[in-house]
């Protein structure tokens, strides 16, 4: 993810999106998880259209109606709007007063956490993982 | 006759050329159409191999080339013809074969290897416009002849010559109007041109084959890919159009001492052009950046090869792709998976024929 993944050509040249047809998590969540983790790594930043869904489903070899469906799914939580020219647009990262962490949030992060505590890690260990996670997509924001 | 001989020779011979190095010009992820892990192609078997490949074909179809030129004239006419054209079946001959050895190979080489599913699409940001200097060239040039024609016009003579024989000796004539005048350029080059370049600029917005190792860098090697071909589509374009125009000069009396060669040898350059252009690039570019370097993915196997019969036809419903890059090849190929692929060609085969069919009742 880093722009000197290749010398000598800038981060702002493209972005990637990753699927995988073996996971069980479905393809459309998958294409949303990779839209979210580049906009929170300032890779795609706020007014940028995505590709439309034919050329991202063909790019990925896989049915334009998956990707449909991750738009829509990205538009419904706010991430990305829906232009009059029928352009997916990233939207402004919030700034300021933030209504709290939203419930379903901290559902997940429940999950997560439960997993790690009952493989036995104790929470230094997993507050240390939680901040290089952040300093990972922190630092990529930056370059 | 030793110019039809020449004639032959050189447009056989880039043929042969292209057969003989078409497996090295594929990416190494793609061989002989089939999809194969990525160190699969520096494999030493995979070498002898292709090097197989390469000296059977070239010397099958050397020994055609050879026994054609020199027997020329003791041939009987039906060989005349089918003679020359044996040089691609015997290609496609050392493709299968070499391609069935490929997948066996492979077979072997599959299961030691990590296989997933895992696909990174890396969607490049700012594809390559159609740049505008590039794209009037064909219509200056066209310009520049039409005028030649117009300002030459009083000069034409009444009757034309439109059609020679083997002997270089006129047998067709048309009287001298605007319309047989300019029919080269005007009927036949214009609608190519136009074709040409909605093909160059189709071309701009291919995406690459699949590559889940370094999508970024295949990303950028098949922009630059792109651009180098929508330049080709428009240099064909202009070489298409000096080929016309010289044939019309020729008519039109302007340049009557040129020999028939002359006006071919344009079209006769394309196919070489062709070669150097991907010799340069690679197949989809993969030649492209060398000094640049991505770290690469975790090997992943997508199996598509279902898509391809035979490694050389594409038809992916799913894909709404109208044109992809070949994976076995030169250029692009289409999907003909898609309904609206099998119209376009309906298209470009029925026009002609309903041109023709018009000017034939129309005369009647």
């Amino acid at each position: 993810m880093k722009t000197s993944a290749i010398s000598g050509w800038k981060s702002q040249e493209g972005y990637t999106i990753t699927i995988d047809l073996n996971s069980s998590k479905p393809i459309y969540l998958q294409i949303c998880d990779s839209v979210i983790t580049q906009i929170a790594m300032g890779i795609l930043t706020p007014g940028e259209k995505l590709p439309s869904s034919r050329r991202l489903s063909s790019a990925l070899g896989i049915n334009y109606h998956t990707v449909n469906r991750a738009y829509s799914q990205l538009i419904q939580e706010g991430y990305v709007t829906l232009d009059r020219r029928k352009r997916i647009t990233i939207n402004e990262i919030p700034e300021g007063k933030r209504s709290g962490f939203d419930p379903i949030w901290v559902e997940r992060m429940k999950v997560i956490l439960s997993e790690a505590v009952s493989k036995g890690f104790n929470s230094d260990m997993i507050m240390v993982k939680i901040q290089s996670i952040l300093e990972d997509i922190e630092s990529t924001k930056d370059e | 006759m030793s110019f039809l001989i020449l004639l032959d020779t050189a447009t056989l011979l880039p043929l042969i050329v292209v057969f003989a190095v078409m497996p090295y010009l594929s990416t190494p992820d793609l061989q002989f159409g089939i999809r194969v892990p990525y160190n699969f192609s520096k494999q030493p078997e995979f070498l002898h191999l292709r090097r197989q490949y390469t000296i059977l074909v070239a010397l099958l179809q050397a020994i055609v080339l050879t026994i054609y030129v020199v027997f020329f004239s003791r041939i009987p006419g039906l060989f005349e013809t089918f003679m020359p054209i044996l040089i691609v079946p015997i290609g496609f001959f050392g493709y299968f074969r070499a391609r069935r050895k490929t997948l066996r190979l492979r077979g072997h080489y599959k299961q030691s290897e990590h296989s997933g599913g895992k696909i990174i699409a890396y969607m490049v940001r700012d594809p390559i416009r159609w740049a505008p200097i590039w794209f009037v060239l064909p219509w200056i040039e066209l310009s520049v002849f039409i005028a030649i024609g117009v300002l030459y016009y009083p000069h034409i003579p009444n009757i034309l010559a439109t059609h020679y024989g083997a002997g270089g000796q006129p047998n067709r004539f048309s009287v001298k109007s605007y319309l047989t005048v300019f029919e080269l350029l005007i009927l036949v080059y214009l609608p190519s041109l136009i074709l040409l370049e909605a093909f160059a600029m189709a071309v701009l917005r291919v995406l690459p084959n699949r590559n889940s190792r370094t999508p970024r860098k295949a990303g950028m090697q098949m922009r630059g890919f792109n651009k180098a071909m929508y330049q080709l589509f428009i240099i064909i374009a202009c070489i298409l159009g000096l080929s016309m125009f010289l044939d019309s000069a020729k008519e039109w009396g302007l340049l009557s001492g040129l020999p028939i060669i002359i006006t071919t040898i344009p079209v006769i350059v394309i196919v070489p052009l062709v070669l150097l252009f991907t010799v340069r690039t690679g197949q989809t570019g993969w030649k492209l950046y060398p000094g640049a370097v991505e770290k690469p993915n975790e090997e992943q196997v997508v199996d598509d090869d279902q898509y391809w019969t035979g490694g050389l036809v594409y038809h992916n419903k799913e894909d709404e792709s109208l044109l992809v890059p070949k994976r076995y090849g030169l250029g692009y190929t289409f999907n003909f998976g898609k309904r609206f692929v099998w119209i376009l060609i309906g298209i470009v085969i029925a026009t002609p024929l309903i041109v023709i069919t018009l000017v034939i009742i129309h005369v009647l």
